[in-house]
């Protein structure tokens, strides 16, 4: 997740405009969910695959650790859609009777399957697109731009900032824990566990206190006000997201 | 706005307990002088966070009155924006501070809260950062700085309030030398621009070295305040509050206490130190130099810094004294003067003196030259009968005369002549001498260096 977060600052994407970044995604997404073909969802997932590679340069190892993180999920569900069970096993491809009932894949289980596996991993490849290369504080500023309520974001946005210095109390506690035979063996391990949440919690209770403190300090009057970045849309860019995704729609609609 | 005579935050019998019935301060009054560089001391949990959140109204007293600019601070909503828009909080953790994940967005959340348009906002925050030196962290997201560098991003965000009494707690906790240098020269600019700061510590050295006014905290209360050299002077107040005497302080004292100063007040920075360090170097070709040194003037109006005197003195008897084993009562001191007609001029003897006797800790007596009485056979005379055996002769504020150049010396091989055998002479380099007069006898003295070094192996 910190690498995560990491490539989305530093990727060679990170100064486009967030907007032409979200428009792809979406769009792209949106495409990919809607048609429900085999290959313009193969497509959505290799042209999401070379903008993050090739575009903004993330090391295919990690995208493919990445993409690998939903596969456990995704193979689950396509197994569940894939095997039919059904009274009559002539229609079975393949299969075995358990009494009276066949259980077994069928020719269109396998190909619903096999269509839904490359829709989700299309569209996870979006969201990773999204995520790889747009930093959270601009996803944010954009959805302020789209008028979701500022009560939401104010909130979305430090419980991102303080997810890092929750981590990092946490670590520290886990290592002084740890460097102290807290979690030497399995009962230890529960105990400390236990003393770690109770502290992080009172901990972070605390930094919110202190935060409200420091926010009052600073003339906080209930909305958090900032400076926003300025980016210019690009032409190109938006001709090449609208390029990109009618060739999907065309794709989509012959192969219906 | 801050003047000289203002304060630039007052409190009157300030009292806080926490909910828990601990009490955080007790009748806190103190006076902060505006447009200083003000270091509070003391103790972990002395009280000295829970008196800062009490400057721009963070927390509201239990009892007492907290005066900012002179304007007493009321805790409605209108009058707190204003109380805060003057004193800016920098807090001792940043992570606690920074909100937003962009080091740009936070800086313009306090002027944006000032009411400011986006414009004069972007300038402040430009500024802000220009003055903590992190221009090239703008873009980069809050997680990825490290301490020191969330530090200033802490300080600037501050800075773009342009308040203008700038509070720090801990600036320099947990940082680095190099770091901690860096803040403190955040710190001192600001202060440069009219700003009062205001910082608290356990660093005694830094609060010496930086501060023009310290208040010492203990238990909840203020038990000392004054500038560092009167803070530190007082033995008392250190151990109540358990701090350590600076370095630089201690060892001013130590080194003026030797007299291997020039000036005996304390030293505020390391090459201030070491250029009042006088050379340490004992032989008499030195302290010729030395005696050469001590006269101011010309002619017949010479004159001696007293301190220069103490100093003079010191080396003179570190360098003879070493001789002859420690019997003092054995050793005596003839201050040599031109002698006048003047009784003034003789008078300014008596008192060069009292102080070389009370420099050198033996007998001594003045002795003339011509005109006034002793005469320097009497006093040999009378120092022989007490039965002292070693006599250092302190030629002192002698302005020329041509048969004097020759006449000391003289008299020297005379006295030399006649006592030889129970009586050792030293004649040591001027004690302020006409300059010409002065070369004479430090060539004599010189000369004779030779015979004493071989004397005494």
């Amino acid at each position: 997740m910190f690498k995560i977060d990491q490539y989305a600052y530093t990727n060679k994407l990170s100064a486009v405009h967030p907007a032409e970044k979200m428009m792809m995604a979406g769009l792209t997404m949106l495409i990919c969910l809607i048609f429900a073909s085999p290959p313009v969802s193969l497509l959505v997932l290799l042209i999401m695959t070379a903008a993050i590679v090739v575009f903004a340069g993330i090391p295919g190892g990690f995208l493919g650790k990445l993409l690998a993180v939903p596969l456990l999920f995704l193979v689950v569900g396509v197994v569940t859609v894939a095997v039919t069970v059904t009274g009559d096993s002539g229609l079975l491809l393949w299969g075995i009777n358990i009494g009276g009932f066949a259980v077994g894949v069928t020719a269109d289980g396998l190909y619903k399957a096999g269509e839904l596996f490359l829709r989700s991993l299309g569209a996870v490849s979006c969201l990773y697109f999204l995520a790889l290369t747009t930093p959270m504080t601009e996803i944010l500023s954009l959805l302020g731009k789209l008028k979701l309520p500022p009560l939401l974001i104010e909130l979305m946005s430090i419980t991102y900032r303080y997810i890092f210095v929750l981590l990092e109390t946490a670590d520290r506690i886990y290592i002084s824990q740890a460097s102290r035979w807290g979690y030497a063996t399995w009962k230890s391990s529960y105990f400390s566990l236990g003393q770690l949440l109770s502290n992080l919690f009172s901990k972070s209770f605390y930094s919110s206190r202190m935060l409200y403190m420091a926010l009052s300090s600073r003339c906080y009057q209930g909305q958090l006000r900032v400076l926003e970045k300025k980016y210019c849309l690009s032409r190109s860019n938006l001709c090449l997201i609208a390029a990109v995704d009618m060739m999907l729609a065309v794709v989509g609609l012959l192969t219906r | 706005m801050n003047s000289d005579n203002g304060a630039a935050i007052e409190t009157e019998g300030l009292e806080f307990s926490y909910i828990d019935g601990t009490k955080a301060l007790a009748n806190v009054s103190i006076r902060i002088p505006a447009g200083k560089k003000v270091a509070f001391l003391g103790p972990n949990g002395a009280g000295k966070t829970t008196l800062f959140l009490h400057f721009n109204g963070l927390v509201k007293p239990d009892r007492g009155k907290v005066y900012v600019a002179g304007k007493e601070v009321r805790y409605d909503r209108a009058s707190l924006l204003e109380v805060r828009k003057k004193v800016g909080i920098v807090f001792q953790d940043p992570d606690t501070q920074l909100f937003s994940s962009s080091v740009k967005q936070e800086i313009s959340f306090g002027p944006l809260n000032l009411g400011l348009s986006r414009e004069a906002t972007e300038q402040r925050v430009r500024q802000a950062m220009e003055d903590t030196g992190i221009l090239d962290l703008q873009d980069k997201p809050t997680h990825f700085l490290s301490y020191g560098q969330k530090k200033r991003v802490a300080i600037a965000d501050i800075l773009a309030m342009q308040p203008q009494v700038l509070v720090c707690d801990e600036p320099t906790a947990w940082l680095d030398v190099k770091h901690s240098r860096q803040i403190m020269e955040i710190l001192d600019r600001c202060n440069a621009r009219g700003v009062t700061v205001i910082i608290s510590t356990h660093d005694v050295d830094m609060a010496y070295a930086w501060s023009d006014y310290i208040f010492v905290m203990k238990d909840g209360q203020v038990i000392s305040e004054g500038v560092p050299l009167e803070i530190f002077a007082d033995r008392e107040v250190l151990q109540e509050a358990e701090l350590d005497e600076p370095l630089l302080f201690k060892l001013s004292k130590e080194l003026a206490g030797k007299g291997c100063l020039k000036e005996a007040a304390p030293a505020k920075s390391v090459e201030e130190l070491i250029g009042r360090i006088v050379n340490m170097d004992y032989s008499l070709a030195n302290l010729c130099k030395q005696g050469k040194q001590l006269c101011h003037g010309k002619g017949n109006n010479l004159s001696i810094d007293i301190e220069d005197v103490e100093c003079y003195c010191k080396q003179v008897k570190d360098w003879f004294f070493k001789s002859g084993g420690d019997d003092f009562m054995k050793k005596g001191v003839l201050v040599l003067g031109h002698g006048s007609r003047r009784q003034a001029a003789n008078e300014e003897l008596s008192k060069l003196v009292e102080m070389v006797q009370a420099e050198m800790g033996v007998r001594t007596a003045p002795a003339y030259f011509q005109f006034a009485k002793p005469s320097l056979a009497d006093v040999v005379e009378s120092f022989v009968s007490e039965g002292i055996e070693e006599i250092i002769i302190v030629p002192a504020l002698l302005f020329p005369g041509i048969h004097l150049m020759e006449d000391i010396p003289q008299a020297l091989e005379e006295l030399k002549l006649k006592y030889g055998e129970k009586v050792n002479f030293h004649l040591t380099p001027a004690l302020g001498a006409d300059p010409r007069l002065a070369e004479i006898i430090m060539e004599r003295v010189q000369s004779a260096e030779k015979n004493l070094l071989q004397d005494r192996d």
